[in-house]
């Protein structure tokens, strides 16, 4: 799993999001992009089927603690699936895109 | 210039009712002229009135006073349009000739802006007009100079006309709403006896894993998958009082609600037993079924008939009794992978008692046993034929519920399917020649490690594709990271919400110590007597272990964790819990490259 930012609110995550240490990297990266003042975060994930529950409660806790406005892009249909299914569609701003 | 309908309706009234000496409105009535009784049909409409010449207006306004709510004049065509627009009358009479707009270009106008009023038309014959009209969609024409009975008639027949149009409309509406009323109803008993159906199927042993004979362990997994909301089949998986387990499956003859009421009132029948069994002094299958076939005999009619299955499993003696009734045979597979099909002792139950044959399977050589109701094999198959031609096959190449399941729905055609119900019993601890262990370090580095290295050597042993192993990373990073924050740190679910909350788990996480004694271990086992191989993961832990209804709950959707267990049910096959401490089970089907 790769993570490349782009601007001061959007990340691009290439790859699956599937070890300790893939959730590990999203949550100092975007902790990073946080304490540089971004109030939004665009994540942009085109390849990934799933996406690990550590890094799901903690896009929770920046919409409903941080007040910050995520927008969650991603390419696979399972993984746009699974978080709808999870009812975190709407939290997220969920869209799917075609990769 | 507007007349409302009271005021023409008191001319009228004093006409008839006062009339002056020798006043008898019969005889002043021209011959054909209908009574002044206005209809009732035009006595809720408004009616527009254009004409030009003073004289006939006033004349029609004696002729058609009372017969509507409301009479709106007008004196030309453009005032017509005016009021047309303004008072949207249910009916227009105009006359052809008037200064300005004639009545042809009244109704052009009216046409125009897509209204479909009637608009009956004065005129004298005159072919081109009438050719025109007829062509701008006029309902009636009235010959000038009108004959009054004539005028009367042809507004009553408009009127009326309209009024049915009207009323059938309303009642189009009506019906439409009271459709949509019936299907919300109907949505909503649906989904109410969908719960009851939910409530009373039951599964005791859903995700648990069932210690037998020598430690062996078993687990029991159950696909019902219901055609309909009220469906023909019905189960009952229960834990019995003295440890055994007594299962009841059953396929109702027939389908739908009829069916339907058959399947559950013997499924609750079966769990009112067994939830009394403690008070019965000594319990046996053959007593259980006498009792089941009384009350049987009490519920079905003549002609209907009931397929079923019980068996009283004891896994510490290591055999099942089975009382099969008309049910499709029952698959058994060896330890070997020898696959054995086993037809049932009895004819489907009626409500004329017969003698019960109980067979009995001796499992200490068996690895698994396929139960399924007649949905399963008569199954319909893409290329034509039914399941069963195919099903000792898939189930030979298939060890799991939810691989043979993906093999049933790849073949059979799916919009014509019954209700289904498969059950599945077991053996956990299969003969293995493949097994890994590793003991990670209780660090989040050392999970990674141990993880690292249980996938390589993974890797090393068969050839899998990397969305396999990217699924299999998934599911032991969330089972192992569950074992170390619940099982070694004792952070309980609540604890941990509260931490993420504070932005504080990560920083707990590194620095919380273990407590004393902890510790996690990876086991891993590959079983390839089945063509299809089976991984089977197990995460220990001495931890306090899951809560009793771990596997069975989804986290709120506003909750910051809870899912790691949701997570890992969704890529694999079953999941399972053990005990003592901290124990999941992960089976896992591989398809390799």
């Amino acid at each position: 799993m790769r993570i490349q930012s782009s601007g001061n609110n959007e990340l691009t995550i290439s790859g699956n999001i599937k070890s300790i240490e893939d959730s590990s990297l999203i949550k100092e990266t975007v902790t990073a992009l946080k304490a540089g003042g971004a109030t939004s975060l665009v994540l942009r994930i085109p390849d990934s089927f799933s996406m690990t529950s550590t890094v799901i409660g903690f896009l929770m806790k920046l919409v409903n603690v941080d007040q910050m406005r995520v927008f969650l892009v991603v390419g696979d249909p399972r993984l746009y699936q699974l978080l709808d299914e999870l009812s975190l569609a709407q939290a997220f701003n969920l869209r799917l895109v075609e990769k | 210039m507007r007349r409302s309908s009271r005021c023409l309706a008191e001319k009228v009234t004093t006409m008839c009712a006062e009339p002056s000496a020798g006043y008898r409105p019969e005889e002043e009535a021209p011959p054909n002229l209908p009574s002044c009784d206005p209809g009732s049909e035009t006595k809720s409409l408004t009616l527009l009135l254009a004409e030009d010449d003073p004289l006939s207006r006033e004349m029609l306004l004696v002729l058609i006073a009372g017969r509507f709510r409301e009479v709106i004049v007008s004196a030309n065509g453009e005032e017509a349009l005016r009021l047309f627009h303004e008072q949207h009358p249910d009916i227009v009479l105009t006359d052809q000739v008037m200064p300005g707009l004639t009545g042809l270009d009244l109704m052009r106008r009216i046409r125009a802006c897509g209204a479909t009023t009637p608009v009956i038309l004065m005129t004298s014959i005159d072919q081109k007009v009438l050719l025109q009209a007829i062509n701008l969609g006029v309902e009636r024409f009235i010959p000038k100079p009108f004959d009054a009975a004539l005028l009367i008639r042809t507004l009553d027949s408009v009127a009326r006309q309209l009024a049915k149009g009207r009323l059938l409309e309303r009642h189009r509406e009506q019906e439409v709403a009271l459709l949509r009323y019936r299907d919300a109803q109907n949505s909503l008993h649906l989904e109410l006896a969908r719960r009851k159906e939910r409530h009373m199927v039951r599964h005791d042993l859903r995700h648990q894993a069932l210690e037998g004979a020598c430690g062996m362990r078993w687990a029991i997994k159950v696909a019902y998958a219901p055609h309909e909301i009220m469906c023909g089949d019905g189960y009952s998986v229960r834990r019995l009082f003295d440890g055994r387990q007594l299962i009841f499956v059953v396929d109702a003859m027939g389908s739908g609600m009829s069916a339907s009421l058959t399947a559950m009132l013997t499924t609750s029948f079966f769990n009112y037993q067994v939830e009394n069994l403690h008070l019965w002094g000594s319990f046996t299958l053959p007593t259980f079924l006498k009792r089941f076939q009384e009350y049987l005999s009490s519920i079905l009619l003549e002609d209907e008939v009931l397929s079923c299955g019980f068996f009283l499993v004891d896994l510490v003696r290591e055999e099942v009794q089975t009382a099969l009734f008309g049910l499709p045979p029952l698959l058994l597979r060896s330890r070997d992978g020898s696959v054995l099909k086993i037809r049932g002792e009895n004819q489907p139950l009626g409500i004329y008692p017969r003698a019960v044959r109980i067979g009995t399977l001796f499992l200490s050589d068996v690895a698994d046993l396929l139960v399924m109701t007649d949905g399963v094999s008569d199954a319909e198959l893409i290329q034509g034929g039914s399941y069963r031609e195919v099903l000792e096959d898939d189930f030979r190449a298939e060890p799991t519920l939810g691989s043979l399941q993906r093999r049933f729905r790849e073949k059979t055609v799916q919009h014509a399917l019954d209700d289904l119900t498969l059950l599945h019993l077991l053996r956990l601890d299969l003969d293995c020649d493949w097994n890994w262990a590793g003991t990670p370090e209780l660090t989040l580095a050392g999970l990674s490690e141990t993880l690292r290295e249980f996938l390589a050597a993974l890797s090393g042993e068969l050839a899998l594709r990397q969305v396999e192993l990217d699924g299999i990373e998934i599911m032991l990073s969330e089972a192992l990271l569950n074992a170390l924050e619940h099982g070694c740190l004792c952070i309980d679910r609540q604890e941990k919400a509260q931490l993420i909350l504070a932005g504080e788990y990560d920083d707990a996480l590194a620095g919380m110590v273990p407590v004393p004694g902890a510790q996690i271990t990876l086991l891993a086992t590959l079983w390839r007597v089945a063509q299809t191989p089976l991984l089977i993961m197990e995460i220990q832990d001495n931890g306090p272990g899951l809560p009793q209804d771990a596997l069975e709950t989804e986290a709120e959707a506003t909750s910051v964790n809870g899912r790691g267990l949701q997570m890992i049910g969704r890529f694999c096959d079953s999941l399972y819990s053990g005990g003592p401490g901290g124990h999941l089970i992960i089976l896992k089907t591989l398809e390799g490259e």
